[in-house]
């Protein structure tokens, strides 16, 4: 059931979203052909050669919109596919199919990072085709083995980096629960949901900001801080790191678990 | 789970608000039944079927369908037309019934396309596309194509033609097994009479009569419909 919900879903996301990040890069190819079109006309008549000039122009600006359309319409969509999906219309499908709601939220989540991902790729990406010639490719291409060659000598900066990775991948799975919790607790409002869910975001916003401050005070009281500054800094680093991965997955689960109350106790479609 | 009753309602009451969209119903509906659920607009019909899907959550009571809270059991033995346009625009209705056929065990395909076929809707339009009552057929062949232990059609004939009207009831007759139960909630009670083996008449979410409809015209001497007018007269 998950595979095919998943099927759906990136069906569903992907028809919107994929051209808009396809759109990018070949704007990017147009503006770099237009760059080294124009670069050669400069260079080979006498005056003039402006004759791309304009075009180039626009294309940049189209380039430049593209960029920003491409992270606004993934943010929005991944709302609306949240809740238009599972709270509107739509959802007389969805939860009237026998799936259970841990699979509808898991298999919302995972797309919606995934498009995230794909959305910094796609700008990534149109940077390097329009930014990077022959020799800069090269040398991004050197990087790599090099990265990993200091990384072996070092194990301790592989490790760093694949804490790192996992915080950043936890981070954004506990930033997309957010929002949907946010959208399930203003669907508890009677009215103006739209508005509720965005109190709640503000709302959470506060209580995050309340818990590190307790976390600290907490850390301050009991000496804490004192273990940690008495480890070598490597496991310091390394004990830092991990805190950050237990703190935001733990979030990022209380997210998810009363997200999954809300639609499961809670449910009124109307 | 296999248990003879189909459904029951025991105190199920719902508000939304201060406002009482069903009181303390209790309801029993047994298997191979087509049940009508009947009552003005604003009477508790959709209420009490979204209570049966699990759409709603209940204020007071449950509700059981074959035994078991509305879950992913219960939704794979209910098959459930809403009154509302509830399928993706986007796609096509060869699309749906892959769609439907991926996470429903008992959807027969073939059934649907011949269904298709009968009304003369091509699989490859979209949703879009469609007048109204063509996405209003097409939701109703999706639905009438699992074989499902209940149907819960919410209004199924409110916004169609008479020809396709006659056309829902046969199918509806013609197409479910033998030990499933249909209940059809609507105002239009002449046209669905014929098919009908007990009606339930709610009013302002209160449950007024639950009778078959052999009952009301041996003992009544009358029909539903005019049983209806008489009940409910303004």
């Amino acid at each position: 059931m998950l595979r095919k919900l998943f099927k759906y879903e990136w069906r569903a996301t992907s028809r919107v979203l994929l051209p808009l990040y396809g759109s990018v890069l070949v704007m990017a190819i147009i503006n770099r052909l237009f760059a080294t079109i124009n670069m050669h006309m400069l260079e080979s008549a006498t005056a003039g050669g402006l004759s791309f000039g304009l075009p180039q122009v626009i294309a940049g600006f189209v380039y430049g919109g593209l960029i920003i359309a491409s992270f606004i319409v993934t943010f929005v969509l991944l709302i609306q596919r949240f809740y238009k999906s599972l709270l509107g219309d739509e959802g007389y499908l969805m939860f009237t199919l026998p799936v259970t709601v841990t699979q509808h939220i898991w298999v919302k989540t995972f797309v919606a990072a995934i498009m995230c991902v794909l959305s910094g790729v796609a700008t990534l990406l149109s940077v390097f085709i329009l930014a990077f010639n022959g020799q800069n490719w090269l040398s991004l291409l050197k990087v790599f083995p090099e990265a990993l060659q200091m990384m072996f000598k070092e194990p301790h900066l592989l490790g760093y980096t694949v804490e790192g990775v996992v915080w950043c991948v936890a981070g954004m799975l506990a930033s997309i629960l957010s929002v949907y919790l946010c959208i399930a607790i203003g669907h508890l409002a009677k009215r103006h949901r739209v508005a509720a869910a965005v109190g709640a975001y503000f709302g959470l916003s506060v209580v995050g900001q309340v818990v590190m401050f307790l976390v600290i005070t907490f850390a301050d009281a009991t000496g804490f801080d004192f273990w940690f500054a008495n480890m070598a800094p490597v496991a310091a680093m390394h004990a830092g790191m991990l805190l950050l991965i237990v703190l935001t997955a733990a979030s990022g689960a209380l997210f998810f678990f009363f997200t999954r109350l809300i639609l499961t106790r809670r449910l009124n479609l109307e | 789970m296999n248990t003879n009753d189909l459904i029951v309602c025991s105190g199920l009451t719902k508000y939304f608000g201060g406002v009482k969209a069903l009181a303390d119903l209790n309801l029993t509906i047994g298997r191979g039944r087509i049940v009508g659920l009947l009552g003005p607009n604003g009477s508790g019909k959709s209420t009490t079927i979204k209570l049966m899907n699990g759409l709603l959550t209940p204020t007071h009571g449950e509700v059981r369908i074959d035994g078991e809270a509305p879950g992913v059991y219960t939704h794979s033995i209910v098959s459930y037309l809403p009154e509302r346009s509830y399928l993706n625009d986007w796609m096509k209705a060869s699309q749906l019934i892959d769609f439907f056929a991926d996470f429903y065990k008992d959807f027969d395909k073939k059934k649907a396309y011949e269904m298709l076929k009968a009304l003369d809707i091509s699989p490859a339009d979209r949703l879009k596309t469609m007048s109204k009552g063509t996405k209003e057929k097409v939701q109703l062949i999706l639905v009438m194509s699992r074989a499902a232990q209940l149907y819960l059609l919410d209004e199924p004939i409110g916004g169609v033609d008479p020809a396709t009207r006659d056309y829902i009831l046969n199918t509806i007759l013609t197409n479910y097994s033998e030990n499933a139960t249909v209940m059809l909630s609507t105002h239009l009670i002449s046209d669905i009479e014929r098919v009908l083996d007990e009606v339930i008449f709610l009013q302002k979410g209160q449950l007024t009569l639950h009778e078959t409809v052999d009952d009301i015209r041996e003992s009544r001497g009358k029909s539903v419909d005019a049983l209806f007018r008489e009940v409910f007269a303004c």
